[in-house]
């Protein structure tokens, strides 16, 4: 009885703690069923809910769009020279923070990246996530990076712009920036042309910023070619003449242009001091304008042409017609003087202008009246953008006729108180050289296959009187006239001495300083070049245009005749 | 009748007599997970190691094919021979921690590894199966004993030993599994709810403490990346650590999976490498994304089947023994899914636990297949009692 009573409790506590139990067990499933569930549920709300912004997340981490670059279309000149071109090359970028041993890293990269030690570890330093360590090496230093294998070293294709003639050209043709957007020059003015149409590349990306495969890619278009009127050789002759003149005569500038009279093509347009393209350093404020386009100066007595011209048009003088010179000349309170003493004599026109005669001049324009003069002046082009398709050009000053005095009919018929630029004044010889017509000068002869078209210009004197002018030029260059250094061995040349005093900014009052000019053409029996030579303060003693720009009228006339195939 | 049934001759006779008993939800569901852990494994770190893509792989499926055979030994175990060298395996836990501490490799600021050749140990995992065994028959033996009060004390020492040293490794995860597991025990062995409640108190006093009171004292008794992955949880928008990211970067690869997911090949956050750990702490998120939710519920309903055939199998053990190793195996599995999938989902802290048959990893494979041998084995043992008592 005993026996089978414990028997029983026991049975009743065991049934106890089994109900304990049982119920522990049942809380522990239900308790895990309730987790789980409420996990499931959160795992739900995250995948359908928030799934369409975490699916846009993960797209913007893992895909990426970037600009592939176009090619960036050459410049080249007229003869087939790539003056601009883009090469082949290898961007080198870092990401600092995988670069663990700086120093070690910059030793080992610092001359395949063009860079100091010293300076690439400075550009390693940081935990940064990129930086530029080269824009652009060659292939050569590209494969030894390559091979390093470096962590943290990136090495992406990109194009350089490189300029195979370096200082020919510099300001004409200006520079692009590290991105290779046109900054100055014709790389700024072109730069819709050349630069092309970039393309696009779709591709997944690791989270370090690797790519990891294409996904799809939209080609760049790449940027047209530019082909320049400029002929190389000529345009390399002109600056080492311009350079020689400029160290002989110890001037600040000297500048000039060769242009084809017959359609206005610009062979040469050039201006010392330049700088090389290929070191942008080298850039300083004074070399970096193209002075033919972008600067006027006082163009002195090459501006006679516009009297004489006008004159000889309108009917009022021919070249026999003589005038009576006295020593000086006044009108009111001033006098005006010949630049070198001479007697009273009695010339015609065409010896008013053989022996560049101030006198002269203003009795010729004179008679033409001021009203005529201003109109020739405006006829040829002077105070007016030539339209040259290059940009900054400035159209120079012209007195109002409202703003004349008394006596500016002593001074503007002889170049003094207006301002040109040599692109006006080799537009306006080339009008004398081509029988009378003012072809705006122009610079592009070609982008891509496209000619553009370029106007063939207006009739602005006869050809009756422009060879009147013509011949009246050509005596200028011959021994009896002041342009005698101009002349060419076998050539007819016709053309123009120029000196100017300068004006001080200042005080507005003639100093002691002055430019020489010559402008002039070749042959000058039928349309060949016309040449315009400005030397801006020559101060090695003389400074007359016959005696510092002649000569070099000469040079550069010369070759470029010879290297042009022209017969005299 | 058992008898008769044991001396069955003919072919086939002894194969199916091993497999009487046999759980075979718990031993299908495991094979089914396992499986699918090895693919997961291998569609997620193809691109990981560049000059093998089948590195991960391979490892995964050695791993599990060893599991596999220790988990086919365990069919054979007997709890009781072994109960009677308790102390000695409890000697065995804490001498090998110990030994990872003193002289373990190290790797990312952590040292779980004990090296021996070619292959590294983490007596950390094997540990946590061990302390189940020793704390069960700790309790068994003093139940009747000693006082309730008593016992809890002496089981709580017994877990804190081996954790703390697990801790210093430093492995929270881990630690808290150990912790796990002693409660899942001394619940399912009866003791009185009271202990739990002030254990609970306990912990978050502590946890409070620890990870926000102290820390703003200048007193660090976690190390700040730890304090980070415990309390990002919280907050992970604004966040720039790497927990912060580590979060982030599971949330959107569960979220960009959708409701169907973007396929093996099409899961680029962890193909690509923006999910971080991958083939372990984040396996869930790699699932969710590959096979979107619908993969990733169907894998938590396999857990839960896992869990509850464990909890049958605890009801089934024919020996409170029995019953307390299941309890402390049920609740290793247990914690380990909930604390790795709520942080894979962002309600759980990031402490570093992998998925239980899913997440890569040798010991931990090795540990949680041996763990579901142990389950088979009691839970054949429970069927054959209850054949036998209905006979």
């Amino acid at each position: 009885m005993r026996r089978a009573r414990d028997k029983g409790r026991a049975r009743a506590r065991r049934d106890a703690a089994d109900r304990v139990g049982s119920r522990r067990v049942r809380y522990l499933t239900i308790g895990t069923l309730a987790v789980l569930g409420l996990f499931g549920a959160r795992a739900g709300w995250i995948a359908t809910v928030q799934a369409g912004e975490l699916s846009a997340k993960a797209t913007a981490q893992h895909e990426r769009t970037i600009d592939l670059q176009a090619p960036r279309g050459a410049i080249v000149s007229s003869d087939g020279r790539e003056l601009a071109v883009d090469k082949h090359v290898v961007a080198v970028t870092a990401t600092p923070y995988l670069v663990t041993d700086k120093r070690g890293t910059a030793e080992r990269i610092a001359s395949a990246v063009e860079l100091s030690v010293d300076e690439t570890e400075r550009r390693l330093q940081g935990d940064g996530g990129y930086v530029m360590l080269n824009t652009g090496v060659d292939q050569q230093r590209a494969a030894y990076l390559k091979k390093l294998g470096l962590s943290g070293i990136t090495l992406t294709d990109a194009q350089k712009r490189l300029y195979p003639l370096g200082m020919v050209g510099s300001q004409m043709i200006g520079m692009t920036d590290d991105w290779g957007v046109g900054l100055t020059g014709l790389e700024k003015s072109m730069d819709g042309l050349l630069k092309g149409t970039a393309g696009q590349r779709h591709e997944a990306r690791d989270p370090k910023g690797k790519t990891l495969r294409i996904l799809d890619d939209r080609e760049p278009i790449a940027g047209k070619t530019v082909t320049l009127t400029i002929n190389s050789a000529i345009q390399q002759k002109t600056e080492s003449v311009l350079q020689a003149v400029l160290d002989a005569n110890n001037a600040k500038a000297a500048s000039a242009i060769v242009m084809r009279p017959e359609d206005g093509a610009i062979l040469a347009m050039a201006t010392v001091p330049g700088y090389d393209l290929n070191k942008p350093e080298t850039l300083t404020a004074d070399a970096e304008r193209m002075r033919p386009i972008t600067d006027t100066y006082e163009p002195g007595s090459t501006f006679k042409l516009v009297a004489v011209a006008g004159a000889i048009e309108d009917g009022v003088v021919t070249r026999d017609t003589m005038f009576d010179l006295p020593e000086t000349l006044t009108l009111y309170d001033r006098t005006l003087k010949e630049s070198h003493y001479r007697p009273s004599v009695s010339w015609s026109t065409q010896e008013i202008l053989q022996n560049s005669s101030n006198i002269g001049t203003v009795k010729i324009a004179q008679k033409l009246g001021t009203t005529q003069l201003q109109h020739w002046i405006q006829q040829f082009g002077f105070g007016a953008k030539t339209g040259i398709d290059y940009p900054g050009e400035v159209s120079g000053i012209v007195l109002p006729t409202d703003e004349w005095s008394g006596t500016s009919i002593l001074n503007i018929p002889i170049g003094q108180g207006v301002a040109v630029t040599i692109a006006q004044i080799a537009e306006a010889y080339g009008a004398i050289a081509n029988g009378g017509r003012m072809v705006p000068p122009h610079l592009i002869k070609r982008v891509g296959n496209t000619v553009p078209t370029h106007p063939r210009g207006q009739q602005v004197i006869s050809a009756k009187s422009a060879e009147q002018v013509n011949i009246m030029l050509q005596k200028v260059v011959s021994d009896d006239g002041t342009g005698n250094e101009a002349k060419i061995p076998g050539y007819t040349v016709g053309g123009k001495t120029g000196t100017a005093n300068k004006i001080d900014p200042k005080t507005g009052k003639y100093i002691q300083s002055y430019v020489a000019s010559f402008v002039g053409y070749a042959p000058a029996t039928r349309p060949g070049i016309v040449v315009a030579v400005m030397v801006d303060e020559p101060t090695n003693g003389s400074y007359y245009g016959g005696q510092v720009a002649a000569p070099a009228f000469e040079k550069i006339a010369q070759f470029a005749l010879q290297h042009l195939h022209i017969a005299p | 009748m058992t008898t008769l049934t044991g001396e069955t001759h003919g072919v086939g006779a002894r194969p199916r007599q091993a497999a009487a008993g046999l759980d075979w939800w718990l031993l299908g569901m495991v094979l089914a997970v396992s499986g699918f852990g090895v693919f997961v494994v291998r569609a997620a770190t193809e691109s990981d190691v560049a000059s093998n893509s089948g590195f991960y792989f391979t490892r995964q499926l050695a791993f599990t094919v060893v599991g596999l055979v220790c988990l086919f030994f365990m069919l054979r175990l007997n709890l009781d021979d072994l109960s009677r060298y308790v102390w000695t395996i409890y000697a065995i836990l804490v001498a090998s921690v110990g030994a990872v501490l003193v002289l373990g490799a190290s790797a990312r600021g952590s040292t779980r590894w004990i090296e021996l050749g070619p292959v590294r140990l983490q007596p950390s995992e094997f540990g946590k199966v061990l302390i189940a065994f020793v704390l069960a028959v700790v309790v068994v033996e003093r139940l009747k004993a000693i006082e309730p009060a008593r016992l809890s004390w002496m089981v709580l020492g017994l877990t804190m030993l081996p954790a703390v040293i697990v801790f210093l490794q430093p492995d929270l995860g881990t630690a808290l599994v150990y912790v796990a597991i002693a409660a899942a025990i001394l619940w399912v062995a009866g003791q009185p709810i009271t202990h739990f409640i002030v254990a609970g108190a306990v912990i978050v006093a502590a946890a409070g403490m620890i990870l926000y009171v102290l820390p703003a004292a200048g007193l660090d008794v976690l190390r700040p990346y730890q304090v980070d992955r415990l309390t990002s949880f919280v907050d992970s928008g604004g966040d720039r650590t790497q927990s912060g990211y580590q979060l982030e970067q599971s949330k959107v690869a569960i979220g960009s999976g959708g409701a169907f997911g973007k396929g093996p090949s099409g899961a680029t956050q962890t193909i690509n490498d923006f999910l971080p750990e991958h083939h372990t702490d984040f396996i869930f998120a790699v699932v969710a994304e590959m096979f979107g939710f619908l993969g990733g519920g169907l894998l938590i309903a396999a857990y839960f089947i896992i869990i509850w055939r464990a909890i049958v199998i605890m009801r089934l053990a024919p020996t409170e023994l029995e019953r307390l190793v299941v309890a402390g195996i049920a609740a290793m599995l247990a914690f380990e899914v909930f604390v790795n999938i709520g942080m894979n989902v962002g309600i759980m802290p990031i402490t570093g636990i992998p998925l239980p048959l899913m997440s890569y990893g040798g010991s931990h494979t090795l540990t949680n297949l041996v763990a579901v041998g142990v389950l088979l084995r009691i839970g054949m043992r429970g069927r054959a009692a209850q054949a036998a008592g209905a006979a």
